[in-house]
């Protein structure tokens, strides 16, 4: 497909998604040029209301559309808008890795920070560590798989 | 011949040097509009001797005529954020003359009749923001533009140099009805700090104002890839397709009218707290003010004097009486906030008061629209140069009492040296504390005041008297203050010897050692930010800057917002400044509270969850798990959420078994949309009930 080809400028650029919470992570993300950081390119950030509205579906769905690593991120335990967001997604994600387990894809393709809304540099943090986790571990199998299918 | 500017100047170390240049920019002085004069005649209000409005240091925004009020630079030279800081607490300051009749003659703004756009196949409008060049310096937007039009349902693209320009926006909201285009994409900046200014233009264009999503092209692409432009690229057209891709499945809102709270919780009882909670007390608003201390006053109660001779301790005693009689204010002491949740207008905290004694705490619940943070600055106290060990080395902070409590003790002293901007080690940032040097200016010159025999020397990097303070060190100098400068590199040194201070500095200027023997050694210290901030800006999800003081919604255009809606700033909380630019940016917060609680009905958007009935089989699961105990079980026996107190968390849907709660906005299919762009996946229109919905 054109677009794969298009997607690999220098050889193996790692795709990163990041579902991140609009309260904290989002935030964070925005502040990281104006005070002066920088982060890898290779994230992409869906914006979720709350950590809490992770799905599993969601994490399974951005391995399936050629993720390389997937992060969650969201509020500090305690100080979650609403409450509890962080402590239920940490508990979908026990599910979430145990499935990437079972499919070969591997848990830990899968991260997940907590930060607050002005804590750039701990999502510049994140950003770097899935990044360069994707790249230590290589193309995710599903990416592989389809592009011998593709060859 | 070239047409260079030839400039001779002589450098520090004193040689004389020429060199050419293509342009030299003079920074000029400001000095009062020409007919400044004339209209303070017309007006019957008072000039000070420069020519520009007069002012009282704890009045700023008051001309010397009642009910006449001033900002911005006619009342003296200042930057863009402090004149819109001004420019709202003037604004507040007309509002206690107009209470009774304010807000009944502004015209709620008239758009077209909204569009149904039910039925209609999606019809995608991208337009791509340069911002000026800050996103096209880094990304290429041709190859986005080029990427959009390609993706499915996508009418139009253009690009554009500022989507935030109002002409823009006009014509953009032309060009959705001129296609007849039904969803709009923006390439641009933040939906944090611009969504909602998108979705007027929606309005504008007579859609419904949902109908946008955006893709952060600056703020998290350009902004933050800077030597990655290939990449940057790369990602912007992600950003785009994933953008696109969740615009065409977006439905109209509901729009919810509530009643905001019309309270505030101010958090702080220093100068800018007490001040804003009298102003805001004023317009009729009830007023909750915390502060961690067991008085209140913060930084005023260690301020004896000011340069332009105004007496803060009596201030402060006035303000604090004001405050304490006010039926509509309520002091709790010793308190600090725990936890905060809600939206403006309808916020909710719990706040913790010590008990004196048996070290525990009382909680109480408060209910507000919303939120001032005013939590100060504090003087710091770096073990450099002996302070904490030698009770001859004291901070200006300790200076103003000794002058004003032991007067005996300046009298005696022979000289008495003052080092600036001594910065704690452990410091990361180097920053102005910005009232430092008038400070150090005006406490040299009582000292000369009380005892004229007594040498005085400031030994500093660079004076910063600005504005009006500068004739403070004009006289501090006639008054045969002595200033010495010296160098990062060469910072003075500090010795006791035989009981005696000795300072030892190196003139950059002269090139000369001075070695001075001191009586009592003033070291100005950097001001930091308060050191509860952090837990503070964590329970209220609030930006630090680096530096650790709060950060503003935008620098200069929003000096006393936070980006999050109903929560404000002011003061010290900031960065360090004088009382007066407190007291200015304390009545500019009471405008914006002012202007979120006065209407009488605010509207919310509909972004809440939804129970589809067939579905529910009335396991508990929403009503158990839901932070806010909103879902409850109805007479029909299924799950129900009042729109009007969900808080669009999607707690609930995240976690139903049977997938019978859906989120407005956030419905899995447009969630997905987004991953599935990423591989170019695009849902067929009219399927999207086959991926779970
Ligand atoms: C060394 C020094 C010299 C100065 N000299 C001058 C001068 O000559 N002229 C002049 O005009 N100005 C001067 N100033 C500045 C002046 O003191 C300030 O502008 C003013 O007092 C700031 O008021 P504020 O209310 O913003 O902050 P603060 O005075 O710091 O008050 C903040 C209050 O909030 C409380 N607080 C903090 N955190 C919390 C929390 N988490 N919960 C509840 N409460 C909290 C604090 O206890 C404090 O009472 C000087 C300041 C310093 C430090």
């Amino acid at each position: 497909m054109e677009n794969e080809a298009e997607k690999s400028p220098n050889g193996y650029e790692p795709k990163v998604v990041a579902f991140a919470c609009q309260y904290c992570a989002y935030s964070a993300a925005d502040l990281a040029g104006p005070t002066g950081l920088q982060y890898p390119a290779n994230v992409r950030l869906v914006k979720l209301p709350c950590t809490g509205k992770l799905d599993v579906l969601y994490i399974l769905d951005a391995f399936e559309n050629g993720a390389d690593a997937v992060f969650i991120a969201g509020c500090l335990d305690g100080n979650c808008h609403h409450v509890e967001g962080p402590l239920r997604a940490k508990r979908r994600l026990v599910l979430a890795n145990k499935i990437l387990n079972e499919l070969g894809i591997g848990a830990d393709r899968l991260g997940m920070y907590q930060m607050s809304g002005g804590e750039s540099i701990r999502f510049v943090e994140a950003a770097r560590e899935m990044t360069d986790r994707a790249r230590q571990l290589g193309p995710s199998p599903l990416n592989q798989r389809k592009s011998a299918a593709n060859e | 011949m070239t047409k260079d500017v030839l400039v001779r100047y002589q450098s520090e170390d004193g040689e004389i040097k020429t060199e050419a240049f293509d342009i030299v920019a003079l920074s000029t002085g400001s000095e009062p509009a020409a007919k400044a004069a004339d209209l303070a005649g017309r007006l019957g209000i008072e000039l000070n001797e420069w020519g520009f409005c007069k002012t009282e240091k704890f009045n700023p925004l008051q001309t010397t005529m009642p009910g006449i009020f001033v900002c911005g630079t006619f009342a003296g030279p200042k930057e863009i954020s402090e004149t819109l800081a001004e420019a709202a607490g003037a604004a507040a300051g007309a509002l206690q003359f107009l209470s009774p009749v304010a807000g009944s003659l502004s015209p709620a703004p008239e758009y077209p009749p909204e569009r149904s756009v039910s039925g209609e196949k999606p019809k995608v409008g991208v337009f791509v923001c340069s911002c000026g060049e800050e996103i096209s310096k880094v990304v290429d937007l041709d190859q986005v533009v080029s990427h959009a039009q390609r993706l499915p349902d996508v009418a139009y693209v253009e690009k554009v140099a500022y989507a935030c320009d109002p002409d823009t926006r006009k014509q953009i909201a032309g060009k959705m009805n001129e296609l007849g285009l039904n969803r709009l994409v923006m390439a641009a900046c933040s939906p944090r700090t611009h969504e909602s200014m998108f979705q007027e233009l929606l309005r504008q264009a007579g859609l419904n104002s949902n109908l946008v999503d955006i893709a952060n092209l600056r703020d998290q692409c350009a902004w933050v890839h800077v030597d990655e432009p290939e990449m940057a690229t790369l990602k912007g057209k992600d950003l785009t397709a994933m953008a696109v891709a969740r615009a065409r499945l977006l439905e109209p809102i509901e729009t919810y009218v509530v009643e905001p709270k019309k309270s505030v919780l101010v958090i702080g009882g220093g100068a800018t707290g007490m001040s804003s909670a009298l102003a805001i007390a004023q317009e009729g608003f009830g007023v909750t003010l915390i502060e961690r201390e067991a008085e209140l006053g913060g930084n005023l109660r260690r301020l004896y004097s000011t340069a332009e001779g105004a007496d803060p301790q009596q201030f402060l005693k006035e303000l604090i009486r004001e405050v304490e009689s006010n039926d509509r204010i309520t002091v709790m002491l010793n308190t600090e906030l725990v936890k905060s949740t809600g939206s403006a207008g309808d916020f909710r905290s719990t706040v913790a008061t010590m008990v004196a004694g048996n070290g525990g705490s009382t909680e109480t619940e408060i209910e507000h629209g919303a939120t001032v943070v005013a939590t100060g600055a504090v003087e710091s106290r770096p073990g450099k140069y002996g302070l904490g060990q030698d009770d001859k080395v004291i901070t200006q902070q300790d200076l103003e009492a000794v002058i004003a409590q032991h007067s005996e003790r300046i009298k005696s002293a022979n000289s008495i040296v003052m080092i600036q901007c001594v910065q704690p080690e452990d410091q990361a940032e180097a920053y102005c504390s910005r009232v430092c040097c008038t400070a150090a200016v005006k406490n040299a010159i009582r000292i000369k005041e009380l005892s004229p025999r007594t040498d005085v020397y400031v030994l500093y990097k660079d004076m910063m008297t600005y504005g009006f303070r500068e004739q403070y060190y004009t006289e501090a100098r006639r008054r045969g203050v002595v200033f010495v400068r010296y160098s990062d590199d060469r910072q003075p040194d500090v010795r006791l010897e035989a009981g005696k201070l000795r300072v030892v500095v190196e003139d950059p200027i002269l090139g000369e050692r001075m070695a001075l023997q001191s009586d009592l050694l003033v070291l100005s210290t950097s001001i930091r930010p308060a050191e509860t901030n952090t837990g503070l800006a964590s329970v209220l999800s609030l930006p630090l800057s680096r530096e650790g003081f709060f950060l503003e919604a935008h620098l200069k255009m929003r000096p006393t917002d936070f980006v999050a809606p109903g929560i404000f700033l002011a003061g010290m909380a900031h960065y360090p400044k004088f009382v007066d630019e407190c007291l200015s940016q304390a009545a500019g917060v009471a405008a914006g509270v002012a202007g979120l609680l006065s209407k009488d009905q605010a509207k919310f958007r509909g972004e809440v969850a939804t129970v589809d009935a067939t579905k529910c089989a009335a396991c508990l699961t929403c009503v158990r798990v839901c932070p806010f105990d909103v879902p409850f079980i109805n007479a029909e026996g299924v799950a129900e959420v009042d729109p009007k107190k969900c808080q669009g968390c999607g707690t609930c849907s995240g976690e139903c078994p049977a997938k019978a709660i859906r989120l407005f906005n956030y419905y899995d299919a447009q969630v997905l949309a987004k991953t599935k762009a990423l591989a170019g996946q695009f849902v067929k229109i009219g399927e999207v009930a086959a991926i779970g919905e």
